[in-house]
């Protein structure tokens, strides 16, 4: 009965706060048996708790505090003696029960770190990105020192009216490096323009050409001049 | 002791402890030791599991003295012994099942007068129950707590402590009166 339960509770209540059943709870014991059985029952809770109490009392009694005292000092001693617990490697081993769920964690971190390696314009570079962009620094170089190593032998030449020895061999060299930078080349017409007729000159050189035609050729079209401007004009484009 | 005097004392003690103090580790135990035997013991109902219990706790308050809020010393100390019991009880519990049964037999067979009898079933009931409930059953009526005291250990509201406690005698009573009829 629901009432039933209300009052056995209020009755309870009541009981460990050590106040008194009230009216309404005695006229309901009066009528319910079930409810009178409950409160019966509270009080031979309560004489059999009265009972343990002596128990612990005379149990506290017997006890020889001082030597127990003692005990707990030495076991405290004892304890503050012992070296720090090394874990065994097996609690720091998963459960069973978690290696898929680590698993699946393993795989959504992996795809997240894959998804930020991936470089969004003007802010991350893959690996093979950096290495592209050091070897176009690298071609850069190459060019330049190309042109400036032109420039430098044909001044000389501009300047002494003949080829050395030394122009000789290095004509020869710069030869070779244009079919090397020639790749670089491909997008910078003026650039290239100006190297294939730095390379016909050389050519000549190799060739015994005659130098006052090699000269007219160089007057003629403002080659060190046009050399400085191409260097320039690649200087102030970054990487090729 | 009254209440507040034992929190103020204890929260002196504590002090002088972490200040180096040994002995005043000796005067904790002295103002302690009965309420957390009386709880062990009210709990297990054995002088011997009681008095492991009140050194463990001990052993644990001095582990711990650094650390612990000095507020409330006792509140501490009863919820290790409170943890302590359970998990004492559980492994217990575990380990004697089949004998428990047993001696129940035993007890509630052989002579004795109605208050005995009473007595025996109503500490078998208490083992039946959910150790919280059993807890907050035996700091109430053996230990003699009071509602405000009994929630403060259980780390729970004075509410919810009576509820808790409701419970424990409702299913003490259902189980004693199972027992009684099987018995008849």
């Amino acid at each position: 009965m629901k009432e039933c339960k209300k009052v056995r509770k209020d009755i309870f209540f009541a009981f460990i706060e050590g106040k008194g059943l009230g009216k309404e709870g005695e006229e309901h014991l009066l009528k319910c048996e079930e409810c009178k059985d409950f409160f019966t029952y509270l009080n031979s809770v309560s004489s059999a708790s009265e009972e343990v109490k002596k128990r612990i009392d005379d149990e506290m009694g017997k006890i020889e505090w001082r030597v127990f005292e003692r005990e707990i000092i030495e076991k405290v001693r004892e304890e503050s003696r012992k070296p720090l617990r090394i874990f065994p490697l097996k609690n720091f081993l998963l459960p069973k029960y978690l290696i898929p769920s680590m698993a699946i964690l393993i795989i959504i971190i992996s795809v997240f770190i894959y998804i930020l390696s991936i470089p969004r314009e003007g802010e991350f570079f893959s690996e093979s990105q950096i290495f592209d962009k050091m070897e176009k620094v690298s071609a850069k170089n190459e060019v330049l020192k190309y042109f400036e190593d032109s420039n430098f032998l044909l001044s000389s030449f501009v300047e002494k009216e003949s080829i050395d020895k030394y122009s000789l061999k290095k004509s020869k060299e710069l030869l070779l490096k244009k079919r090397f930078i020639n790749q670089y080349l491909e997008d910078f017409p003026n650039a290239r323009q100006i190297a294939s007729k730095i390379d016909f000159l050389f050519m000549e050189f190799q060739m015994d050409g005659e130098n006052k035609e090699i000269m007219r050729i160089i007057e003629r079209e403002n080659l060190i001049l046009k050399i400085k401007l191409v260097k320039d004009e690649i200087k102030e484009m970054g990487a090729l | 002791m009254g209440s507040d005097e034992a929190k103020e004392r204890c929260k002196e003690l504590v002090e002088r402890i972490r200040n180096g103090d040994s002995e005043a580790f000796s005067d904790i135990i002295q103002i302690l030791k009965g309420r957390i035997f009386s709880v062990a013991y009210g709990f297990f109902r054995n002088r011997e599991e009681a008095l492991d219990i009140t050194q463990e706790v001990f052993v644990r308050l001095w582990k711990m003295i650094r650390k612990i809020e000095t507020k409330d010393i006792e509140a501490w100390v009863l919820k290790v012994t409170r943890n302590l019991c359970i998990d004492h009880y559980r492994e217990k519990r575990r380990r004697e099942l089949k004998e428990m049964n047993t001696d129940l037999r035993g007890m509630v067979g052989g002579r004795e007068d109605e208050k005995e009898l009473f007595q025996n079933l109503l500490e078998e009931a208490l083992r039946r129950i959910p150790e919280r409930q059993a807890f907050a059953f035996s700091l109430r009526f053996f230990s003699g707590m009071k509602i405000s005291e009994m929630s403060e250990a259980m780390g729970i509201s004075e509410g919810g402590a009576k509820s808790l406690l409701f419970k424990a005698v409702e299913n003490i009573r259902k189980i004693m009166k199972e027992k009684e009829n099987e018995r008849v």
